[in-house]
């Protein structure tokens, strides 16, 4: 691939742009050890050296060397610099995005404390500067731009199915007065979806509309801006990124809820509760908190009650990444899940430890890479074998397609499922 | 003071102003206002990074790699010593001779270790697909630093080689892969503010499962 030197300076700059403290930092203390290889799972299934996290660190490192330091000016092989030449571009294409879930679990592991999935989108923010977001990952950005959510779902698409389920839901003994408000004004809980949710999983919102009901929150839906995913995350794009943040934030004012409660997912809620202020500068005037977190909460507040009898097969968790190892939300899962179900069983290793599913980074969005994507997934697959488990309980849409994949893949004969439907099954209605 | 000992005070004048210039700029760097609200507390995160996050038992790249993780903590173990030693004979403190044989047998001894890793990194196809002209160097001035630091202390002479050799590490250090000396407390630091703020660092407390 040829690439322009003006776009090659427009990525320079972003470099240049991008460079804080903690960018310089980290830039600045891999030490090549190589030892992070066993703790990504793309390294361990591959071996390839390309995908050693280190050699990812030294793909943007190189290039802060060659523009950025006295020594990768006056003699830049020596330690390694490089010019952010074409070759280099075509290899942080193909690693930066298609070879790395920016799962963070080289950055919890490596021996200096190196942010290696920092750096990864420092230098996916480069290459989206350059303009060379991967198309598939760039039409999934674009779309929630231009529609409002990343699958182009149409307003009246979306209203007609949650009439429909809200009518379905009646047919639920106990839940005949359960509703899926729309657009409430004053609300305490705005919660957001995935957008997979209303196109291809529609129960998981009956689900948490159950629980909504179970608990007797005051909550809505917003048929304007409800999309929890930010996929400019995971293409670099910060304006994008901040402006998909925005809309949100405007929704939640505009209907004067004092929570924002995200919705199922790994990078969303990351993008939005953490990142998101950054993004906008703007500190949250209401509550951002996961789902998980919220349903803990009631667990913990007696505003509902569940049967763990109710769900007695053999019960296993996928952390999302983004969730436990950037998220914290790591123990709110099994408070849920030892309240929820019979039979919980861990998988090794867990909690920050766990391994992604392959499905992190925005590869489900890339279908450029999805022979990967599924083959660094045995590795997830084995440790759901190992567990026995007969359900892969995970509070992430993207994981959960990617382990539906999985599970079809690598034929582990297990029931995927989300937090918010196992706790809807152990309902205990008062 | 001899020329020797000039020699050295330069190199390490020049090595601290670098390296002190290169921490306080990237210290005094602008950082993203990060209004996010936190779920976790920072100071007890900055706390981990630096005690219960460094264990090996934490670490993969400690616990899946035991010999080289060993052989890197002798390693630096040995390079700070060496610096102890420098110190005390440059500076003409007088320390009991009789420390002299087992501390030269000590360096001796974390200095095979240095060499057993650059071994590694020299056999090794993932290691020298991973390293760079620097790496290599970087490891030799280290590692030898230790070996004459070590042959001063046996034979008992030779420090004015000891003060050259010194002094060339101590000019390296700024320009090169050493300078992870000057960033790795930083580095630290930075990944407490991330991990402690989200309430990942320190471990919460588990749920009883």
């Amino acid at each position: 691939m040829t690439i322009s030197d003006e776009r090659k300076r427009q990525g320079l700059d972003l470099l240049s742009e991008k460079m804080t403290g903690k960018l310089r930092t980290h830039l600045n203390s891999c030490v090549h050890c190589g030892l992070c290889g066993e703790s990504c799972h793309y390294y361990l299934t591959y071996g390839e050296d390309k995908y050693l996290p280190g050699h990812k660190v030294d793909l943007i490192a190189g290039i802060y060397r060659r523009y950025h330091t006295l020594m990768g000016r006056v003699a830049p092989s020596w330690i390694g610099a490089h010019d952010l030449d074409d070759e280099r571009i075509d290899e942080m294409i193909d690693v930066i995005y298609g070879g790395c879930a920016m799962c963070g679990r080289c950055t919890l592991h490596c021996s200096v404390g190196v942010d290696i999935s920092f750096l990864v989108r420092t230098a996916r923010s480069m290459l989206a500067a350059m303009d060379l977001v991967p198309a598939s990952l760039q039409s999934t950005v674009d779309a929630a731009v231009t529609t409002g959510n990343n699958m182009g779902i149409p307003q009246k698409d979306l209203v007609d199915t949650l009439l429909w389920l809200e009518e379905d839901l009646h047919m639920e003994p106990g839940f005949e007065h359960a509703e899926i408000p729309l657009n409430r004004k004053g609300v305490n809980v705005l919660y957001t979806l995935n957008p997979r949710e209303p196109k291809f999983f529609p129960m998981s919102i009956s689900a948490m509309a159950m629980v909504f009901h179970a608990a007797d929150e005051s909550w809505t839906l917003s048929t304007d801006y409800y999309d929890v995913t930010n996929y400019a995350y995971y293409s670099g794009d910060d304006g994008i990124a901040a402006e998909l943040v925005q809309r949100l934030f405007n929704e939640a004012g505009k209907l004067e809820a004092k929570t924002l409660v995200l919705a199922e997912c790994g990078h969303g809620p990351r993008a939005i509760r953490w990142e998101g202020p950054r993004w906008i500068q703007t500190p949250y005037p209401f509550r951002a908190l996961t789902v998980v977190e919220l349903m803990a909460e009631y667990i913990r507040q007696g505003r509902i009650t569940l049967d763990p009898a109710k769900n007695r097969e053999t019960m296993t968790l996928h952390d999302p990444c983004n969730l436990a190892r950037d998220g914290g939300v790591i123990e709110e899962p099994r408070f849920i899940l030892k309240h929820a179900a019979a039979n919980f069983i861990e998988m090794t290793p867990n909690r920050e430890n766990n391994y992604c599913c392959g499905g992190g980074g925005g590869q489900l969005a890339m279908g450029e890479f999805a022979e990967r994507r599924l083959r660094v997934a045995e590795l997830k697959a084995d440790q759901i074998r190992r567990t026995g488990a007969k359900i892969v309980v995970t509070p992430c849409h993207n994981c959960i397609d990617q382990l539906m994949e999985v599970n079809k893949e690598y034929q582990l004969g297990v029931k995927i499922k989300t937090m918010a439907e196992v706790v809807a099954d152990a309902l205990v209605l008062r | 003071m001899t020329v020797w000992n000039a020699v050295l005070l330069t190199a390490f004048l020049i090595s601290a102003v670098s390296s002190l210039t290169l921490f306080l700029k990237t210290v005094a760097m602008r950082d993203d206002y990060d209004p996010s609200e936190p779920k976790g507390s920072i100071p007890p995160a900055v706390l981990y990074a630096y005690t219960g996050a460094m264990s090996p038992l934490k670490k993969e790249t400690a616990n899946r790699h035991w010999p080289t993780y060993t052989a890197g903590m002798l390693y630096h173990a040995g390079i700070f010593f060496s610096f102890f030693w420098l110190l005390i004979l440059a500076t003409g403190i007088g320390l009991p001779a009789v420390l002299n044989r087992p501390s030269g047998v000590l360096l001796a001894s974390t200095a095979l270790c240095g060499l057993a890793i650059l071994l590694k990194r020299a056999v090794s196809r993932k290691m020298r697909a991973l390293s760079h002209p620097d790496d290599y160097l970087s490891n030799i001035l280290s590692t030898g630093f230790q070996v004459v630091t070590a042959v001063t202390l046996l034979s008992g002479s030779g420090t004015a080689v000891l003060f050259f050799y010194a002094s060339l590490l101590f000019l390296y250090i700024p320009v090169s892969k050493l300078r992870h000396a000057v960033f790795f407390p930083l580095t630290r630091f930075y990944l407490a503010l991330h991990y402690g703020r989200r309430g990942v660092w320190p471990p919460p407390e588990r749920s009883g499962l």
